[in-house]
């Protein structure tokens, strides 16, 4: 079980924490072009090692967190806010 | 078998215990196993081997044991597959042997032993097969003689707990290594966490040492934990470590009371320990290995270490002609030991050609007859060993010995699962015969034997060290070295991988699973080289040890087989737990109304006192239907329907997500997220609301009412409530940042009850005397805001059942108040399960049934009407080719031809069909207002086959309903009882 440190919350377990969806597949308009949107959707690079991840700390401060984690290891690379109330740490 | 306890060696005399083994009253002392107590009794037979039926005794002294698997307790406390080895003997105990019938001895399986050439392992790949219909024959039988214990069936009536911990270092393991490492870690200021999982912190210690700091070997013990104890560290007895998880996590399993035994005040049996370590320190120390010969598992035949322990630790003299049959210099040393104290060592066999002086001289000082360059060849003795063959590696001649107790070391491999479980890597290291950890640079360490060292002196050392760099890591002043020079049982090199002395078909590899070196040979034949396949077609490894005792010896005798070394050959994958842990510990107590939390609606007490039958709905406890309205669920389902199409009927609607949605983007907003027009609905109007996923897929429903200009509140399904929310969240703080909006979960400040049916207004209006209800001030979706007991309550004309309805919200608080008023003036309940078949009927599509995140919208009967051009969540992922294809799964509403019921989940295909389905029923139930039984279900092309019969099978319960496909809104399809 992962230990994450949210930046605003500090070391937490991953039971707090919600997995969203792979940052490169997150929506960021609404886009027109059917053949656009499924390869956003449904093409994924899916990495073996560091990978970009949106979790939300859904048990905590509800923030949107960038995780960069490595999908062999699980270690954690990197951790940032996204959102408007990110603040640059 | 001739065991006895030793004459007490001066010390306090211990408690005596009595206890039972296979109904036979035996007697043993406080401090004892049930292994060493049944040894001290004489008792070598405790049970048949899995799958030959063959008689074994005790091999072990630890959790490695693979053969003394014992039944213990009784009734609703009894646990099987128990190694005696591990359960600390206690007045009362009752122990059984398992997989013997009827007795230990006259087993009647005992025939497998025989017929054993036929059961090579793999045999069920290719038994069995013919005539395939004789299958069920065959499984009733298998099934009756295979697997081990028999577990109970009544509940456990032990509790157990969960706790978490942090601490700067976990030390795994109480032995010599370990106590030395969680030491150094006190004084250097560490937080630290010990455990072990034996009664008694020591480890090998507690079977014999040298003196440790001038001290003997038990006083060492308690002047450490002493120490440990006196320093706030926290020492965690009877406690086992049974796997290590990401980021450093350590689950420990510890016990309070004995298998058998219930937990004396109410406390819990078992408690699941969490601990985060910022260091991992290893001390599992390592397992003796059998050494491979034929009928190598008999009675009487353990390992040399565990023969030290019983006779050093619990002053048992296990036999009476004791030969110790090695490849090693440490099992001459336990032979010395076990020789001094009393158990006479009358010869040893080693297999080595050379062998240093002075262990020659130390057996010849005690008259024990020593056989250099020999093994053991084969073993006699049905029910205890009797004696043995010795063949001389040299000159091919054979010795007969006689001997009632063999203690055999194939030498040691070290423990280093957990070390594993952590990713750390394990190689196999030549010079030393074990697989030994490879630095990792992970904040998990072995030390001592669990590192591959295997003298006293060093390992304290070495777990002396480890906590040193721990502390130095944590910028801690590690502490000077204690005066760990121990004079040591000196240990040249560890025993060589052992190898099959002979050829022969009882050479036992896997003692569980009854795995012999013949059954290796078999699967490498057959083209199962590599370890994992062996592992799987043999079963070597895969019983309730793990193969802690196998592993090595099989990879060898595979290794022998192809002619190359281990060194290439990789260990299989270690994975938790290390041993075995009982689902109780794993519930931690969360069982039965403890298993999730409950939560209740405001109205849930008023209506458990009016006699609602509750379900579940997700975590919701909701009311299905009450106990006044029929006898039976279906029955009070149907009456309280009819009510609602009747007269009127009330229901709690609390539960529904709800969502203030606000500011001046609020529209934009919503537009955005919602596939149904939003910014065109009026102030004071209501609309039903469909939202997509981003890939077109429909993922909730709900209402969306506009309360002011920039103002709303949207409703979403019970079950999707947290769903919902995270989704508004992303679009608002993720995807659409720059809009301006506020979002409030308001979904329990609001209590909220459905009047529904054709004289809900009046109903209404006797609780709102003062408001305008008629159809003008109130049309059908419209909505007002007025006050209910002085505080702000909201109404809004909209239908979940396809009568007329007025949805009235007030706060929480309230909640009780309203429904007591409205019942008051004699107005019925309806309950969760009657608004099902209401909804059923009018073809309203359900989250969960038809909404199962493979429809559209058009797949539901749904059009987008202004918004097919628009831009929203979902519109691009509608657009695929793939959802304007014929043989899409379309939403159809279907009745019974015959009047029976029809089964959801049944099957949809032309009458008389069989093979492949057109489609299936998603929901189904009686229609009060159709007068039948109907459903709804999702139909190949659907839409264009209204008026078809098609056969709904029910394939589990053998059911054919002839059906007919009609539209979803069976029943009034333009809606007037909606708007009249």
């Amino acid at each position: 079980m992962h230990q994450f440190n949210c930046p605003f919350c500090g070391q937490r377990p991953e039971t707090e924490f919600t997995y969203i969806r792979a940052m490169e597949s997150i929506p960021r308009d609404i886009v027109a072009d059917a053949a656009q949107e499924l390869e956003r959707i449904y093409y994924r690079t899916n990495s073996r090692g560091p990978s970009s991840e949106l979790w939300q700390h859904s048990s905590g401060c509800r923030s949107w967190l960038a995780i960069n984690r490595d999908t062999v290891t699980h270690a954690v690379l990197e951790i940032a806010p996204i959102g408007p109330h990110a603040i640059a740490p | 078998m001739t065991g006895r306890r030793t004459s007490s060696s001066g010390e306090m005399p211990s408690k005596t215990l009595t206890f039972t083994f296979d109904g036979r009253p035996l007697h043993g002392v406080e401090g004892d196993t049930l292994a060493s107590a049944l040894l001290a009794n004489g008792v070598g037979l405790v049970g048949r081997s899995f799958k030959y039926h063959r008689p074994r005794g005790i091999l072990t002294a630890g959790p490695e044991e693979p053969n003394a698997l014992l039944e213990i307790g009784e009734g609703n406390l009894r646990e099987p597959n128990t190694r005696a080895t591990e359960v600390r003997l206690y007045d009362g105990l009752r122990a059984r042997s398992q997989n013997a019938w009827p007795s230990l001895r006259r087993d009647v399986l005992s025939i497998n032993d025989i017929a054993s050439p036929l059961l090579p392992a793999g045999f069920y790949y290719k038994t069995f097969l013919s005539p395939a219909g004789a299958w069920p024959l065959y499984e009733r039988f298998i099934r009756r003689a295979a697997g081990l214990g028999r577990p109970t069936e009544d509940a456990d009536p032990s509790d157990a707990d969960e706790r978490w911990a942090h601490c700067d270092v976990l030390v795994v393991g109480g032995g010599p290594a370990g106590l030395a490492a969680a030491r150094a870690a006190v004084r250097s200021g560490l937080r630290t966490i010990l455990c072990e999982q034996d009664f008694l912190p020591g480890g090998t210690l507690l079977a014999g040492a040298p003196p440790i700091e001038g001290m003997e070997a038990r006083a060492w013990i308690a002047h450490v934990t002493r120490e440990l104890d006196a320093a706030g560290a926290r020492t965690l007895l009877r406690a086992v470590a049974f796997g290590v998880y990401d980021h450093n996590l350590v689950a420990i399993s510890q016990r309070f009371v004995e298998p058998g035994q219930s937990a004396a005040d109410g406390g819990p049996a078992h408690r699941l320990w969490f601990v985060r370590a910022r260091n991992i320190i290893v001390a599992s120390g390592a397992i003796e290995r059998p050494l491979l010969f034929a009928n190598n598992d008999r009675p009487g035949i353990m390992m040399s270490s565990a023969a030290r322990a019983y006779v050093l630790r619990h002053n048992i003299v296990p036999g009476r002609r004791i030969v110790v049959a090695t490849n090693n210099d440490k099992a001459w040393h336990d032979a010395f030991a076990i020789h001094d104290r009393g158990a006479p060592v009358s010869a040893i066999v080693d297999s080595r050609e050379e062998i240093v002086s002075q262990l020659l001289e130390g057996a010849r000082s005690r008259d024990i007859a020593i056989h250099a360059n020999s093994a053991v060849t084969d073993t006699k003795g049905r029910f205890a060993l009797a004696s043995l063959a010795i063949g001389n590696l040299r000159d091919g001649t054979f010795t007969r010995l006689a001997a009632d107790l063999l203690c055999m070391s194939g030498g040691y491999s070290p423990t280093v699962h957990l070390y594993a479980h952590a990713r750390g890597k394990v190689a196999w290291n030549t010079a030393s015969s074990m697989f030994t950890p490879a630095d990792s640079g992970l904040p998990i360490v072995c030390v001592g034997a669990a590192r591959g060292v295997l003298t006293l002196g060093e390992s304290l050392r070495d777990g002396h060290d480890a906590a040193c760099r721990a502390a130095a890591a944590a910028g801690k002043l590690p502490p000077p070295a204690p005066a760990y020079d121990v004079s040591d049982e000196r240990f040249e090199q560890n025993g060589a991988a052992p190898r099959p002395t002979t050829v022969g078909s009882k050479i036992f590899v896997d003692f569980q699973n009854d795995v012999t070196a013949k059954d290796i040979s078999i699967a490498a034949g057959e083209g199962y080289v590599s370890a994992e396949h062996l592992k799987r077609y043999t079963t070597l490894g895969m019983g309730t040890d793990q193969g802690k005792t196998s592993g090595v010896n099989g990879l060898a005798v595979l290794a022998g087989l192809s002619g190359q070394s281990i060194s290439g050959a990789a260990l299989t994958t270690f994975r938790p737990p290390y041993l075995p842990v009982s689902l109780t510990a794993l519930a931690r107590g969360m069982i039965a109304s403890k298993l999730e939390p409950v939560r209740r609606t405001p109205l849930s007490k008023l209506l458990e006192a009016e006699g609602a039958e509750f379900v579940n709905s997700g975590l919701w406890r909701r009311a299905r239907y009450f106990r006044s309205s029929g006898s039976n669920l279906h029955a009070a389902a149907i009456h309280e329907a009819k009510l609602v199409r009747g007269s009127v009927g009330i229901t709690e609607v609390s539960t529904l997500a709800k969502f203030e949605i606000g500011g001046q983007d609020a529209a934009v907003f919503l537009d955005r997220v919602y596939a149904t027009p939003v910014s065109s609905l009026k102030i004071g109007r209501a609309r039903y609301g469909l939202m997509l996923r981003d890939d077109g897929f429909v993922f909730d429903d709900g209402t969306i009412w506009r309360l002011e200009a920039d103002r709303y509140l949207v409703t979403g399904t019970t079950a999707n409530t947290g769903a919902v929310l995270r989704h508004l969240e992303f679009c608002r703080d993720v995807v659409f940042p720059d809009l301006s909006v506020n979002i409030v979960d308001v979904t329990e400040q609001w209590a909220g009850v459905a009047i529904a049916g054709p004289q809900s207004r009046q109903a209404l209006q006797m609780i709102f005397p003062d408001c305008e209800l008629s159809d003008a001030a109130l049309p059908y979706l419209g909505l007002f805001e007025t006050t209910f007991a002085d505080r702000g309550c909201r109404i809004a004309r909209i239908s979940f059942s396809g009568e007329r309805c007025y949805e009235v919200y007030v706060p929480s608080r309230l909640g009780a108040q309203l429904w007591s008023q409205l019942r008051a003036q004699g107005i019925m309940p309806y309950g969760l399960e009657a608004l099902e078949l209401l909804r059923i009927e009018k073809g309203y599509p359900g989250v969960g049934q038809e909404i199962n995140g493979r429809t559209t919208p058009a797949d539901l009967g749904i059009t987008l009407g202004s918004k097919a051009k628009a831009a929203f969540i979902g519109c691009a992922g509608l657009r695929r080719d793939a959802f304007a294809e014929a043989g899409r799964l379309q939403l159809v509403g279907l009745t019974s031809e015959d009047g029976r019921e029809i089964s959801e989940g049944a099957v949809l295909r032309e009458p008389r069909a069989t093979g492949a389905s057109e489609g299936h029923v998603t929901s189904a139930g009686f229609g009060v207002g159709v007068g039948g039984p109907v459903a709804l279900a999702l139909l190949k092309d659907g839409a264009r086959r209204h008026g078809e019969i098609l056969d709904a099978a029910d394939l589990l319960r053998k059911r054919h309903v002839p059906v007919r496909v009609a539209n979803p809104t069976l029943f009034d399809p333009a809606g007037a009882r909606l708007r009249g």
